[in-house]
This record gives structure tokens, sequence and C-alpha cells, in this order.
């Protein structure tokens, strides 16, 4: 069954890649002007939403009515996070591909058609390994269908997240993790017509090593085949 | 306005590593170019022989300088993603003519900053192996720039990563050793000794002199603004690194300059008469032990040094390639490793060989040392000039212009063009002429080079300051137009593949 990683804390802030510490709200109680900052920050990336890509800083502060040096250093503190992204223009803004966290919540992880839980289920009763899910995004992988006899481990998780971009096909991801050394994940990209990657199908060790001469391989990639239709 | 919201489907500095160097990396990019373990040996001797006992005075006021510098540098960090380094600021700045002069300066400051680390890591090994009593310690000396050089091309071709962190392990490693001998000093010496150190007595005139002179030992404080599309959350990391760097090499320049004029007041000497202070120093306080590893540390620090210029060189040349200003072939990327192959593989041959020549023609290699230092240090005056001159018609054309950044540039542009001046007059006065011809040589040559390039290709005076652009794998899906290769409107984001902002960018 599918179990949504942001259910687990610690998990969560490895998929983060590196979780920005200015990106962290401190424990220490918001003082002084920090609400207004807090609320003004937000406030200007409502404004990008609303006005949309291309909007200026000056712009900006005209519309919120905000003072113009906080307003830059607002919108300089969004774009070192990546919340915000600075066009080629140097003069306009767009809302960055952090923001996609907050436009595609873990609730809509799309759910699995039957007759893909079918092909996963055949494939787990075939290998000695753990079948998942996994839906590459741009705040690091969600799983969609885990494996519920083999979960992924926390370092299994590490390594998809490093894999940031979609690997390529049939890649076994090696893992250079020091601690990991004889982990691996075996990942096939099922991919729609329009080449794009749908999701991944990844294989991971039941053993602490994935054995290379394996069956897995050419099952996988039958049941990925399968897969890309059902899930495209 | 539409055309401004279009998105271009690849970065025009695509191929190269993009967004992979960790913040610490960076910084280490910086302090590497700067070496500060070397330059607090070999600098404060060379400040005290213009400023005399105004030599900590200097360096404090050298210290101030470069965190102006580091301030307007970071107005340009904080919001372009440039491989060019300042040479990127000031042609988005002040336009193509100042972006040719910036950009020749820099290319003569990392070139010439590079080649004096590989004679710098020679001269050291041959001094050591000197005292290790070696038969032939010059033919080790050439061993040496020969090893440090294939070290270099090799770190450099196996990609960003692994040559920044070497250069972090390597400097890491030879700052510790200076340290230890600073805070030798420091403790042996007492404290009334290091209150003594720190005015500068009669000696006052000479702190504008010996300012300058320190400032140039800061040289290739900003290099880390050469990463800026290889960089990590580049508008964070970038500017931070500048900033910390500059205070990084500037503490350890004080600390070593209060610790060696405080040794020589104990030992009944001066810092400015000495020929070889930390052989004096290390024999005086009855520690010989210390001064060979001292020579491994600087050597260390060298090779860091080298790495980390020649880095920076080869993404400034980089730059200027995929502009057009440069011949295209160095702008090309090796498409595993994503590191600028073949700028690399002509940059450091060029840049060891005088070395070796300097090395295996003569005893005394101090003399052409310090003319390689006349060379950076007045490129990167130049370079630090217009970029602070640049800060305000740069934050106009952005349309973020405030009272603070705007005051400081102001303030910074004033001071750098007189310690620019300053430089060049006192380096002449001070018989290093050689050095002023060669820097005055190298700047006309490469200016009158590109004007006559620019002049025969008018499109690439258009494309100057070419910088990492966001691609419509860094926004939010559906909120900006994509181009497809040909330039026309095509899509949107969305449609595009979803490569996250920490992914590669495709090779070229």
């Amino acid at each position: 069954m599918s179990r949504p990683i942001f259910a687990r804390p610690e998990v969560m802030a490895q998929l983060a890649g590196e979780p920005g510490r200015s990106s962290t709200v401190d424990d220490a109680e918001l003082r002084g002007r920090q609400p207004r900052a807090v609320r003004s920050a937000l406030a200007v990336l409502e404004c990008v939403a609303r006005l949309g890509a291309g909007t200026t800083a000056q712009q900006i502060a005209a519309d919120l009515g905000l003072a113009r040096a906080t307003t830059y250093r607002l919108v300089q503190l969004l774009v070192e996070d990546e919340y915000l992204v600075r066009l080629a223009d140097l003069r306009g803004f767009a809302l960055g591909r952090r923001m996609e966290a907050f436009t595609t919540p873990a609730e809509s992880v799309p759910r699995v058609p039957r007759a893909a839980r079918a092909v996963l289920d055949e494939l787990r009763g075939a290998v000695r390994a753990g079948v998942h899910l996994v839906l590459p995004g741009a705040t690091g992988p969600r799983l969609l269908d885990e494996d519920a006899d083999l979960p992924l481990a926390d370092h299994d998780l590490a390594l998809l997240a490093a894999a940031a971009a979609p690997p390529p096909a049939g890649a076994l991801l090696a893992p250079d993790a020091p601690g990991h050394a004889a982990a691996g994940v075996f990942v096939v990209p099922m991919l729609d017509e329009s080449g794009e990657t749908v999701c991944w199908l990844c294989v991971t060790a039941a053993t602490p090593r994935l054995d290379p001469a394996g069956d897995y391989v050419a099952r996988a990639r039958a049941a990925a085949t399968a897969l890309a239709p059902l899930l495209a | 306005m539409d055309s401004r919201r279009r998105l271009a489907s690849r970065s025009p500095v695509d191929g190269l590593d993009r967004r992979s160097v960790a913040p610490v990396d960076v910084l280490a990019q910086s302090v590497g170019a700067v070496a500060p373990a070397a330059a607090a040996v070999t600098s404060p001797l060379l400040v005290a022989g213009v400023a005399g006992r105004a030599a900590v005075a200097s360096f404090a006021v050298a210290l101030v300088l470069a965190l102006l510098v580091a301030s307007c540098v970071a107005q340009f960090a904080r919001r372009v993603a440039a491989t060019g380094s300042l040479y990127t600021y000031v042609a988005n700045a002040l336009g193509a003519r100042a972006a040719v002069v910036a950009g020749v300066g820099l290319l003569a400051a990392y070139g010439a900053i590079a080649a004096a680390s590989f004679l710098g890591a020679g001269s050291f090994a041959a001094l050591l192996a000197g005292r290790l009593g070696v038969a032939a310690p010059r033919l080790v000396g050439v061993v040496v720039v020969a090893a440090v050089a294939v070290a270099v091309c090799v770190a450099l071709l196996r990609g960003i990563r692994r040559s920044t962190r070497l250069a972090l392990v390597v400097e890491a490693v030879s700052v510790a050793l200076i340290a230890t001998l600073v805070v030798l000093l420091l403790v042996r010496s007492g404290g009334a000794a290091v209150a003594r150190a720190i005015p500068p007595g009669d000696d006052l005139e000479g702190v504008v002199p010996g300012a300058v002179l320190a400032l140039t030992a800061f040289a290739g404080f900003e290099s880390a603004t050469t990463l800026g599309a290889e960089a990590r959350r580049p508008f964070a990391a970038v500017p931070r690194a500048v900033r910390w760097s500059a205070a990084v090499a500037g503490t350890l320049f004080l600390l070593a300059v209060t610790g060696q004029v405080a040794g020589f007041e104990v030992l009944g000497s001066t810092l400015a008469t000495s020929s070889a202070p930390v052989d004096d120093l290390t024999a005086g306080f009855a520690v010989p032990w210390l001064a060979p590893v001292l020579d491994v540390g600087v050597v260390a620090s060298f090779l860091a040094c080298a790495v980390a210029s020649t880095t920076a060189l080869t993404r400034v040349l980089f730059s200027m390639a995929r502009e057009g200003l440069a011949p295209t072939a160095l702008g090309r990327v090796d498409p595993v490793r994503r590191s600028p192959a073949r700028a690399v593989v002509l940059a450091v041959p060029v840049l060891a060989v005088p070395a070796l020549v300097v090395l295996a023609a003569s005893d005394e290699p101090w003399h052409a040392f310090e003319t390689m230092l006349v060379v950076a240090g007045a490129g990167c005056l130049v370079a630090y000039t217009l970029a602070c001159a640049g800060v305000w018609p740069f934050l106009r054309r952005v349309g973020e212009v405030t009272v603070v950044p705007v005051a400081v540039s102001c303030l910074a542009t004033v001071l750098l063009g007189a310690a620019l001046v300053a430089f060049l007059t006192t380096e002449t006065a001070h018989a290093h002429d050689v050095g002023v011809l060669v820097f005055g040589g190298v700047m006309v040559a490469g200016v009158v080079a590109s004007r006559v390039r620019l002049r025969r290709l008018p499109a690439v005076r258009a494309r100057l300051g070419v910088h990492d652009e966001p691609t419509a794998a860094d926004v939010l899906p559906g909120t900006a137009k994509v181009l497809d290769e040909t330039g026309t409107g095509a899509g949107t984001a969305a449609a595009s593949a979803p490569v996250p902002l920490s992914g590669r960018g495709r090779s070229r």
C-alpha cells in the first residue's frame, strides 16, 4: 500500500536534498518585525503568482505597497531559496520549481490502477527483491506504491533522492555515500508517448547486495513495458 | 510583456555541471585562489618592505577594502549566476568596452596567480629539498612544478566537484599548519610585544602603499563568482563565499603579520630587514623543525591555489568562448565530466611553462615570482574597480536601486581607483617595473585583440555578458513560455522534461 513519505519526517529531510538552513524556521518564537516579514514574503509570492512571470521587483513593491528596499530584500531571500526565479532579463521574476510542492501536496499522489497493481504483484511474486513505484518530482521522489514486504530503506530513498535527474534506463544506481557501499537500487523509468518520464519502477535488494546477475533485470524491464501504458 | 516571460530551453552556459557544487566547495574555490597560507608566509615581508612598522595597520586597511569590494561583488552575485566572474558582471553593467578591459584584467590576474603558484610550489619544494640535503634542489623544484601541473590538469578534467574538493582539503591542511606557527609566535612573543607590533608608530605614511600591496594578497577571493552556474543555490552560496573568503583570509593575514612583527620585536630585529622571515623566526624561537613543515604547508597552499586559479581562468575563457569573443573551441565541454576540457588542456601548459623555465634557469626565482604577483594584483584591481563602478548602472538596469549599495560602491570605486594608481606607481618605484610593463603589455594586447574581434563580428558585442539563465526546469510548470531550439515560442514549461532544479543540465 502506498505510504506517503511525508509521514516520515526524517526521510523527508533527506529527500529535500539539502535542507536549506535559511528555510527552516528557528525554534525561537517569532519576535518583533518577524511576523510581518513572514506575511510580506508570502504576499510577494502571491503577487508574483497573480501578476504572472516577468513581474519586476518595482511592480511588486507598488502592488503590495511595501517599501522598495524591503521588497528587494524579500525578493532576494526568496530567490536565494529558489521559491522565486530571476528571469534572463534580470528584472523579472517567476515562481520557482520549488513552489511545486505547494501546488501538488502529498495527498494528490495518483492512485495506481488495479491492472497496474496486478503487474506489480506478479513481479513481486517472481523476484526476491523489493518492487516499488516512485514518482520523480522537483521536491524529490515520492512513493506511489511501496512493496509492503520489503519497504524501501532510508538509504535507498537517499540514493533515489540523489539521482535528481531521471536516471538512464536500466541504471544501477551506484551508491557513493559511505556506509551503504553494498546497497543498490535498480531503476527502470517509464515514459509516456512524448518521452516524458511518468514514473520509476525501482527494484531494491532484499539482501544487503543486489545480485547483478539476478533475473530481476529482464523481469523488471518486461513489467515496466506492461506498466507504462497503464500509468501514462 | 511576453518576450520577458519566455524561457530558453537551455542555458547559454549549458554543458557545465549545473548546480552541483556544495556551498563549502564554493567557499574553497575562493579561499583556494587567495592561497591564504602561502600569502601569509610571503606577503607580510613584502608589505613590511614598503610600510615598515605600519605593516599590521596596512593589512587592517586592506581587509576593510576587501570587504567593501566583496559587498559590491555580492550585489552582482545575488542577481547573476555568472561563469565569467567580474567580466560578466561588468558586461551586464557597463557594456562591451568596459567588459573587455575587466575581462583582460581578470584573465591576466588569474593567469598570473596560477603561474605564480606553479612557481611558488616549485621554489618552496626546492627550498625544502635544500633543507633536507638533497643534492639537486632545483631539479626537485622542476619535478614538483611538473607534478603540480599534471595534478591540476587531472583534477580539472575530472570535473568541478573533484577539483573544488581537492582545493578544500589541501588548503585546509596548509591553513592549519600556518595557524600553528602564528599561534606559537603570538603566544611566545607575549602580550606586550603583540601590543607594540600593532600601532604604525612613525611609519604612518607607509599605510597607503602597504595597504595597496596587502590588498593584492587578497587577489582571487572573488573567484567563487566563476561558479555561478555550477554552484548549488548560487544566489546564496556565491556572495557568501566571496564575503567569507575575504574575512577568513584577512583574519589569517592579520594574525600572521602581527605574529611575525611581534616575533621579530622579541628577537630584537625587524621583519622588513629579514630576507627569510620564517627561517629567522623558527630558528630564533628554537623550533627549527617547524620550517620544513611550513614549507610543506606552503607547497600545498600553492597547489590549491593553482587548482582554484586555473578553474577560475578556464571559466572566464569558457564564458568568452560561448559569447564568441574567444575561440569557440574553448567553450567546448567534456560530455561526461562536464569540465571545459579544451580550455584546461590549453591553459595549464601555458601557465606552467614560465615556472619551469625560471626554475631551470635561475637560482633566484623570487624576482620572477614578484613580477607575476604585480601582474596579478594590477589585473585584479582593474577588474575590482570596474565592478564597483558598475554597481549603480547595474542596479538601475535591473530596477532595484537602493541607497546603501550605491553609496558603498561609489566609495569603493574611488578607493580602488586610487589604489590601482598607487599600486602601479609604487611598484614602478620599487624596481618591479618589469611587472608593470608585462601587465601593461598584456592589457594593451588583450584589449586591442578583443576590440578588433568585436569590430569584425558585431553580433558578438550583443552577446557579451552571457550568464546562466533559468530554464523550464527551474520555474513552476505552466508559469512561463518556453522557447524551443529555433527560438520560436512552443508550449509551456510543463511540456518540457521535468528535470528538477538540482538536476544537471544537458550537454551541448
